[in-house]
């Protein structure tokens, strides 16, 4: 055995050292390449800004020396030839030099007179301090001799600086021509040397990571260290990651880069840079993935309270319409949502208004037998139905009663059709698909009402509606008696179903107590009374055995104020866990089939089509515990009016906020009533409100029209008292000054000419949208009577900023001058019924 | 004891490359994502403008079927659906100058002043792809 000492260990070191170096090597390769991809985008992104500069470069290029060019500058260049030939003739050059010489000469006088007057004045200010301090005799005349002498300096240097600026004037004169010539020259290769520069500066661009850090929001977004070109203006590429940012004026108009970053709206990690995925936050236990296509929207509810009519954020406003629409705080609880009214009828006196079946049919699945039914499907089965309607109808001592249809009077029924007509029923609710074109409100599908209410009911409603619920949004008609029996007979024999009609007639056993008892039991269990105001149950949940989890009966559904926030570990995904991978779609699929995580959920089906699943979705996962400083916050201040005095009650029983707008409240159907003073004539408002079809009649022509268009007003029988009432108030109340006065508007229109008014609206192409007499289109109103309608300063105003007015107006602003205004206005205010 | 400590050494030595490679497998391999333009915004936001300001004349599918342009006029509104994207500077100008500005009727009213180049692009693009 040799000794240790003999023994060479050089095959293992070689093996070890190697190992190392390589190592080594590697380690370094893929410390600055495989983990700065950026670095490579940031290279590409230049290369394409060049290729794209030097695209342009060739073309300035072409262009100059194309041959319009090409002889423009000869000819400069020649004419400067000449110019420097003559400048250089040994006539001009002595003038030129000798001017220079008395021009330096000068300069040179005038700098030592100034320093010597500097001097002059230090001692002065001595001699001042001296005086003041010792009064001094002697000092006083040195004083008046200084001060004569800075008077004589003072004017000697006026005079060498106008001497100076003589011959500089001399001099430039001298120089015009030749440097006027040089700059025209230069003007045709300004473009091409600018893009010469730009391109050697983006050749040399800096490799590096590129970074927004704001401490407020909490931000250090790299994104535009690969996005390196998604604020600039110039698109080099409409690829990622090199493309700008989609919507900029939209999107980064308000939103600059530098204060708001990228991860305040898009989310994903902001601070890696090692790969796209990581960057993107598609990694586990981020809590926050980028958000991709529409639901970045998603972020646009943190900081605005409002988003509806916000551009760019439609999907999110929709899905917040939807929430709304669907009264999802019935069950959940939602911040903001708190106090707001029930979305459901008021059950208490159900037993009084529907018959069983139709109810029991209902409640199996409210679809099935209207599509357009709000109220989800829970997917009773006909005992637990039939349960809860028994619960139901004892409330008011009713058993399992069905009113069958009857034989109508045809006389009636013909009666009733008109008035159902004249009263436009059919703005509001739909009916076999048809009208319904008021969407802001939910009013009840009409298709089948024949089959469910009851006669006695739809009268007293018809009455009344306040009485049954004091909510609604339903106006007061003032019908007479006869016209209640008129269109109650129609709406009865109108709107029949017959397969309801047939189940009605099926023999039906009393209510027993165990079905009462399966109701409220159910009723408690799905929290019916989320939506429904039920009488008996206000009183169970107070003082029952729910006390302790108050919250819990109030609000039977989670609390998702905050569920965007909610870590994907803890969201319930039960059955379908291997199917569902993140939040996001976890959340879609609780939209699109609540029930499928696990047995007994009580979330319904909601039936939501794709467009509301999205909008919901976006809401969502906007919805998160995340805190943005007061600086960002856009608020929405709600709009304080109310009504008030005699008009507050007449308004209250016709429901004038259903439809109208006044400061911000109402229905946003009709037209904005909010300077309804200032706008109209009061002669024509009186004649309307008597009698609205009278004065437009063509407006019944366009219920489809869906652009501010309006649909008429409904028959309100109001009383020449009322009418009064109404227009003292729009007189007084509802006016801005904004709007010229009827006084100011006559001075202003003297000495106007309607002729040429009316020329430019022919010449602007006003016909194209609006009707007068026989011609023009159905775009805008009908101006055939326009004057008489509107006040002259409406008119006026409406031409000078459309948007103004009415904002989201469709007509266009043509930028009219004063004059034009003037006379266009005069035009219309001639056009008189 | 020498022989001992180079051993060790190596091992370590191994462990370490071991670790540091194993490390080196699981990162992913980025792409540069595909060319295709990124337009969907300028066209969905287009389609909100036209359906807003072209649809009542032009029509939903813009082939100028649209029920409220000026019927007793002898014109008609043009059919959208004909332009080629070379002629997007064309649809841009109409837009923003009128139709008078391309030596045609007065009856499309000019843009400029209510909407800006940009909005007046989003529509452009839309327009051409009806």
């Amino acid at each position: 055995m040799k000794k240790e000492k003999e023994k060479s260990h050089a095959l293992y070191f070689l093996v070890a050292v190697s190992l190392l170096i390589i190592t080594s090597i590697w380690v370094i390769w893929w410390e600055t390449k495989t983990l700065r991809p950026w670095k490579d985008y940031q290279k590409k992104y230049h290369q394409l800004v060049v290729a794209q500069l030097e695209k342009e470069l060739e073309q300035s290029n072409a262009e100059f020396l194309s041959d319009s060019a090409q002889k423009e500058y000869n000819d400069f260049k020649s004419a400067l030839e000449k110019a420097k030939v003559e400048f250089e003739s040994p006539a001009a050059q002595t003038e030129y030099k000798k001017a220079g010489k008395e021009l330096g000469n000068v300069s040179g006088e005038l700098k030592r007179a100034r320093h010597n007057f500097q001097k002059l004045r230090s001692s002065y200010l001595k001699t001042e301090y001296d005086y003041i301090k010792h009064s001094n005799a002697k000092d006083k005349l040195t004083l008046d001799e200084l001060n004569k002498e800075i008077a004589q300096f003072d004017k000697r240097i006026t005079q060498l600086e106008s001497k100076k600026r003589t011959y500089k004037t001399k001099l430039a004169k001298m120089t015009a021509p030749v440097d006027e010539l040089t700059m025209k020259m230069n003007g045709f290769t300004l473009a091409t040397d600018n893009l010469k520069k730009q391109i050697a500066s983006f050749s040399n661009q800096k490799i590096e990571i590129k970074q927004i850090h704001i401490p407020e929001l909490g931000r250090t977004d790299r994104c535009s260290s690969c996005h390196i070109g998604i604020d600039q203006s110039r698109e080099v590429s409409s690829a990622e990651p090199f493309t700008t940012h989609p919507g900029r004026e939209i999107f980064l108009g308000d939103h600059q880069v530098s204060q708001f970053g990228c991860t305040s709206c898009h989310r994903g990690q902001g601070r890696a840079t090692s790969s796209v995925m990581k960057g993107h936050g598609d990694v586990k236990h981020w809590d926050y993935p980028m958000l991709r296509g529409d639901l970045v929207q998603a972020s646009c509810v943190l900081c605005h309270e409002k988003v509806k009519g916000l551009r760019g954020a439609e999907t999110v406003s929709f899905g917040i319409e939807t929430l709304e629409r669907k009264g999802c705080y019935g069950c959940h609880k939602i911040a903001g949502y708190e106090d707001i009214s029930k979305i459901g009828p008021v059950l208490s006196g159900i037993g009084t208004k529907v018959n069983y079946t139709w109810e029991v049919n209902w409640l199996k699945d409210p679809k099935s037998v209207l599509p357009t039914a709000r109220m989800p499907k829970f997917g009773f089965n006909d005992e637990e139905a039939k349960a809860i309607v028994d619960y139901l109808f004892k409330l008011n001592v009713a058993d399992r009663v069905d009113a069958p249809a009857k034989e109508p009077d045809w006389d009636l029924v013909d009666k009733g059709k008109g008035i159902f007509r004249q009263s436009r029923c059919s703005i509001c609710h739909p009916a076999q698909n048809k009208g319904g074109a008021f969407k802001n409100i939910y009013a009840p599908d009409l298709t089948k009402v024949g089959s469910k209410v009851r006669i006695e009911w739809l009268k007293k409603w018809l009455k009344k509606p306040q009485e049954y619920f004091p909510e609604t949004r339903m106006p007061r008609f003032r019908f007479t008696d006869e016209e209640i029996s008129a269109l109650s007979e129609y709406i009865m024999s109108e709107f029949v179903d017959w397969d309801i009609e047939d189940q009605k007639l099926k023999e039906k056993e009393p209510i027993g107590e165990q079905h009462i008892e399966l109701g409220a039991r159910l009723i408690e269990k799905y929290g019916c009374f989320g939506c429904h105001d039920i009488k008996g149950m206000e009183k169970a949940v107070k003082i029952g055995p729910f006390l302790k989890k108050e919250d819990v009966v109030n609000k039977i559904g989670a609390e998702i104020s905050s569920i965007g926030s909610k870590p994907f570990e803890r969201l319930d995904t039960g059955k379908v866990a291997d199917k569902i991978k993140d939040r996001k779609s976890y959340l879609k699929t609780k939209l699109e089939s609540p029930r499928v995580f696990r047995d007994n959920l009580l979330m319904p089906d909601f039936g939501f089509n794709e467009k509301e699943i999205d909008g919901l979705l976006t809401m969502l996962l906007g919805f998160t515990a995340e805190e943005v400083p007061l600086r960002y916050k856009v608020l929405d201040i709600p709009s304080d009016y109310k009504l008030t005095g005699d008009f507050a009650k007449i308004a209250e029983d016709v429901k004038c906020l259903s439809c109208h707008t006044i400061k911000g409240v109402g229905g946003g159907f009709a037209p904005d009533l909010t300077f309804e003073g200032s706008k109209v004539k009061i002669e024509w408002l009186r004649d309307f409100l008597k009698n609205p079809d009278v004065i437009r009649p063509m407006l019944k022509q366009m219920p489809m029209f869906k652009l501010g268009g309006e649909i008429g007003m409904i028959r309100g029988y109001l009383s020449e008292h009322e009418v009064n009432i109404i227009i003292n108030y729009i007189r007084t109340v509802l006016v801005t000054r904004d709007i010229p006065d009827d006084f100011e508007m006559n001075k202003r229109l003297t000495d106007v000419n309607a002729e040429e008014g009316k020329a430019l609206f022919r010449k602007k192409g006003c016909l194209g949208c609006h009707q007068i007499g026989k011609d023009g289109g159905a775009v805008g109103p009908n101006l055939s009577s326009v004057g008489s309608r509107l006040n002259p300063g409406y008119l006026y105003m409406h031409q000078k900023d459309p948007q103004k007015m009415v904002p989201g107006a469709v007509e266009p602003n043509y930028n009219m001058n004063e004059e034009e205004l003037l006379n266009i206005t005069q035009y219309l205010v001639n056009l008189q019924k | 004891m020498k022989i001992f400590n180079s051993k060790i050494l190596i091992i370590v030595n191994l462990l370490v490359c071991t670790v540091i490679f194993s490390g080196c497998s699981s990162s992913e391999t980025d792409e540069l994502s595909s060319e295709e333009p990124i337009h969907q915004f300028a066209i969905k936001e287009g389609k909100r403008l036209f359906q807003k300001l072209c649809l009542p004349c032009h029509g939903e599918s813009g082939k100028g079927d649209g029920i409220y342009w000026a019927s007793a006029l002898d014109l008609t509104p043009t059919d959208l659906t004909r332009f080629s994207p070379t002629e997007s500077e064309r649809i841009f100008k109409t837009i923003k100058y009128g139709s008078e500005a391309q030596g045609k009727s007065n009856l499309c009213p000019p843009w400029k002043n209510n909407h800006s180049d940009e909005e007046i692009g989003y529509i452009v693009d839309y327009i051409l792809t009806l």
